[in-house]
């Protein structure tokens, strides 16, 4: 199944890890009052690792990435909690330090290819612009780079593409471009929101192959932020669900798929339709899970999901249950974790 | 009902959106008691003429060369103002809701015909549009109404086409064609409801400027000489521009608030909607 | 048995600038009663354009659209409305596809005024009937749809196509705006108004994982045309169509990608002969010069010149994501 290299997955690992969330907490300020969006995550990555971040929309993956890179508008939302990057904290830093690390250390890639690129800037001033940003070099040594940046997204063409306008681009080649862009000065992190998820189903499974390429190729690490548990599988070295702002499962991406221990993870799962016919061609029911996603402004109490969860026992209602060991080598927030009944 | 709430609560944000309204509403008042504040013709003698403001008690602001009440002036001619300006800008939202729905909608060769001779009206400037209109037929407050509607139409059509034309895109509208929904109820009950909000919002302004042509059209001696206007007044008191300048001061800055309360106004309704246009 | 809905040679071309595109380049399907058909592709093949013709929507360029046997093309007045009323659709997008300023009692109500049904309160108690079908809260119908989840208005969307009591309802990319716990609610809710209406689907995807759940049968489509048309389960173990295997081993967990760009070309200038030549690993000269036309292979229909051979290849292979 998983072919990739796992340097997580032995646990052996000495280094300190390249970045290190510690009780990151994020709240928007709404016209009704604060809204906890992300409450309490921890996360580390090592270098060179891949970290899937998956949940469904409003669950706080993409808020995390943003506030990562300090994105978020302060006058809209407050980050607490510590961002280690390097052992440097980010959320700390001076503005003129922040604005050194973003495309050069830790890079982005957005989900969507055809609002990311100015349009009336050709791909060539793209590429030039962001390397000269941070690399004192000349046009010309620019230009020079950017070409190797196409020809290492596999772009085709990639001298003639330079001269080229946004819009001349398929969508799978605009994501091609904010790819190149975002390697431009060999990150040590690529945070990739959704990178594959306005794109056709052949174009995804080729944008895909190409970052895990690169990331072989650089060594860059990944945190992959998505709500597609397929693209996870075979792609991550290890997965982190998240729900309702709270990080509910982290463990090797080859163990979420073949003993998911959260209820919740093993109704994403179970509710993905993928070969729900039986050997005669009937149809074998998706099973679903009930009720919506709460509102972060009145979550639930206790556990956020034991509203919809079906092995919600009284103590789910009362406390909030804390992430620990898992059975193997993850983390899972449940009382009742383990395979499902 | 809900809406509007929510509607007032977006709008009073703004101070001065909620100042511009305090004052409009001042002028309505005085409008609609004219005849409780300043009984009796504002055409009448009254007292003297040319009594500066405060000169003499029972009319603060004095009296005109003929020794009309300025006071009953201004009073009575807010009606006029405000009727004119509100008359002119329904006609020119009629006008032009109306073409800009039907270019919008159908688009392709109505659209083209229609949008070209908007452009067309549009490439005249207006206010000669409308002293050409006023001076061919006679300067009544009808025909003035009439001048400034028909002037000033195109900017409705062009904005309301413009909503039209990616409204009519837009799922719920062909989910109303596949219930077999006639187009002329689509238009009425989907499509024009939703395209309204920039219409009320450009419509404040254009009460405001309608007021202004109907002033300026007055100064240049092409107002209604039967009805007394703040423009009527300004154009009265031009001859004694230099002597006596509060007759032209006084009118002048009953016109200056109303049309800065309209125009605040505007500004507020434009933050109190298009928020909720961009939400949903 | 006369198929319930039967698309003859349908194409739709638009002008644009630069020339014609081909959105839709001659179509035909059959759909019996009570079936689900499901329609697969990716951007560009046509199947949103096929959806709204088959709607009436958009009017064809070539071809028919016939409902029981009945041409629709040159309806009007009161027959296309009744034509209207054994036809709904499903749109994708649930914050565009109901009225923001309508409240649902108002929108659900809608169809039956249309079509002068009942009386006012009739229309609210068919109303309320409609919202519980599709398991939403008996107070909706006093609310606006922004009150309402993305879920939830997709449910409103389905109970207004379900009003009138439709034959067939065309759903265009209905879940694919929703997160996938409520997209397996949504799947489930239109599989049991099936069992329990006998409606019958048109259903639009580029998720062939919801397609072959949701679906009897598949059509898949490239460029403006149908490529393999096969039983919802086949399909899945045993594609015939290189595009198809294509297709299936991109979303396949554990599939294998190329990191090389090779996209599906405009459909402004479709490529000579067989559509997907220039992307197919198993290209001939014939390929490019004759355009393969749909025929039965193995209980199923293919469009490909070298079908057999493929698949022969592929025997002992075993089926990606199978």
């Amino acid at each position: 199944m998983a072919q990739a290299t796992d340097p997580g997955a032995d646990g052996a690992n000495p280094a300190p890890p390249l970045l290190r969330l510690r009780g990151v907490s994020v709240t928007f300020k709404t016209s009704k009052g604060l809204s906890p969006v992300v409450r309490g995550l921890d996360l580390d990555i090592r270098a060179g690792e891949t970290v899937a971040l998956v949940g469904e929309s409003g669950c706080g993956k993409s808020v995390t990435a943003l506030s990562i890179l300090r994105l978020l508008p302060p006058a809209h939302a407050s980050i607490g909690g510590s961002i280690l990057f390097e052992g440097r904290d980010l959320l700390s830093l001076p503005l003129k330090d922040m604005q050194d690390v973003r495309g050069d250390s830790i890079s982005m890639v957005f989900q969507e290819p055809m609002t990311s690129l100015n349009p009336v800037m050709t791909i060539g001033e793209h590429l030039v612009e962001t390397i000269r940003q941070h690399r004192r070099v000349s046009r010309a040594e620019a230009l020079r780079q950017g070409i190797e940046l196409l020809k290492a997204v596999r772009m085709p063409d990639p001298e003639r593409r330079m001269a080229e306008y946004p819009h001349r681009l398929s969508g799978g080649q605009r994501q091609r471009v904010m790819i190149a862009r975002a390697i431009a000065c060999r990150p040590k992190l690529l945070l990739a929101d959704e990178p594959t998820t306005a794109l056709d189903v052949t174009v995804q499974a080729q944008i895909l192959a190409l970052l895990r390429q690169l990331q072989q190729d650089f060594g860059i690490a990944i945190l992959l932020i998505t709500h597609d548990l397929r693209v996870v599988a075979d792609f991550a070295d290890r997965v982190v669900v998240m729900y309702a702002g709270r990080k509910v499962e982290d463990t090797v991406a080859g163990r979420l798929f073949g003993a998911p221990q959260h209820p919740y993870t093993q109704g994403l799962l179970a509710a993905t339709p993928r070969g729900m016919r039986d050997a005669a061609g009937g149809r074998r029911r998706l099973r679903e899970i009930a009720g919506t996603v709460p509102d972060p402004m009145a979550p639930p109490p206790g556990c956020p999901f034991q509203p919809r969860c079906s092995r919600a026992i009284e103590q789910c209602g009362r406390e909030l249950p804390l992430l620990g060991p898992a059975d193997g080598d993850g983390l899972v927030a449940c009382f009742r974790p383990g395979a499902a009944p | 009902m809900g809406g509007l709430i929510g509607f007032w609560r977006l709008y009073r944000r703004r101070r001065m959106a909620v100042a511009g309204a305090s004052a409009l509403l001042g002028v309505f008042l005085v409008a609609l008691l004219a005849a409780v504040i300043s009984p009796g013709d504002p055409w009448d003698m009254a007292g003297r003429p040319l009594l500066w403001p405060g000169q003499e008690v029972g009319f603060p602001f004095g009296t005109d060369v003929l020794g009309r009440d300025i006071l009953a002036g201004v009073v009575h001619g807010s009606r006029v103002s405000l009727a004119i300006g509100f008359a002119a800008t329904m006609a020119a939202l009629l006008l032009g809701v109306t073409i800009g729905a039907i270019a919008g909608y159908f688009g392709g060769y109505v659209d083209d015909v229609l949008m070209r001779f908007t452009e067309i009206v549009q490439t005249i400037p207006s206010f000669l549009l409308i002293l050409v209109l006023v001076a061919i037929f006679s300067p009544s407050a009808v025909n003035i109404v009439i001048a400034i509607s028909v002037s000033t139409w195109p900017p409705v059509a062009r904005l309301v086409r413009a909503e039209f034309l990616s409204l009519r895109e837009r799922e719920f509208v062909q989910a109303c064609i596949v219930l077999g929904m006639s187009r002329p109820r689509i238009i009425l009950t989907q499509v024009l409801p939703n395209s309204l909000a920039p219409v009320v919002v450009i419509s404040s302004v254009m009460v405001a400027s309608a007021i202004l042509n109907e002033a300026s059209l007055a100064f240049l001696g092409l107002g209604d000489p039967n009805i007394m206007s703040w423009g009527t007044m300004i154009s009265i008191g031009r001859n004694s521009l230099r002597t006596a300048w509060y007759m032209v001061a006084i009118p002048g800055i009953a016109i200056i608030i109303t049309v800065m309360a309209l125009n605040l106004v505007g500004e507020g309704l434009n933050d109190a909607l298009n928020p909720r246009l961009r939400g949903r | 048995m006369t198929p319930l809905l039967e698309l003859r040679g349908l194409a739709r071309h638009f002008a644009v600038r630069g020339g014609t595109l081909r959105a839709l380049d001659g179509v035909d399907l059959a759909l019996n009663p009570g079936e689900t058909l499901g329609i697969v592709g990716e951007s560009g093949c046509g199947k949103t354009t096929l959806a709204k013709t088959v709607i009436g929507l958009q009017a064809p360029t070539a071809g028919e659209v016939l409902l029981e046997g009945q041409p629709i093309a040159a309806l009007k007045g009161g027959p296309l409305k009744a034509v209207r009323r054994r036809m709904q659709m499903v749109f994708q997008d649930p914050f565009g596809s109901l009225n923001p300023r309508a409240t649902v009692g108002r929108i659900l109500r809608e169809p039956f005024i249309v079509h002068g049904l009942g009386t006012r309160a009739e229309q609210w108690r068919w109303a309320e009937e409609l919202v519980e079908k599709v398991g939403l809260p008996s107070d909706s119908l006093r609310r606006h749809p922004h009150e309402f989840s993305g879920g939830q208005r997709q449910r409103i969307g389905i109970a207004r196509a379900l009003a009138l009591r439709p034959a067939l309802i065309v759903c265009d990319e209905p879940v694919s705006a929703l997160d996938v716990s409520v997209q397996a609610q949504v799947l489930n809710l239109l599989l049991d108004l099936q069992q329990a209406e006998g409606i019958s689907y048109l259903f639009i995807s580029h998720d062939l994982g919801v397609v072959e759940y949701i679906a009897d049968r598949v059509a898949v489509m490239y460029l403006g045309r149908v490529v393999e048309l096969s039983d919802a389960h086949r399909i899945w173990e045993r594609p015939l169509h290189p595009y198809t295997r294509r297709l299936l081993s991109a979303v396949a967990i554990g599939g294998a990608g190329q990191a090389s760009a090779d996209e599906v070309p405009s459909p402004l200038n479709p490529p000579s002969g067989c559509r997907y030549h220039p992307r197919c690993p198993f290209v001939q000269d014939r390929c490019r010069s004759e355009a393969p036309a749909l025929r039965q292979l193995e209980g199923a229909q293919v469009a490909c010149h070298f079908a057999e051979k493929i698949a022969a290849s592929h025997a002992d292979d075993p089926a990606p994501g199978g």
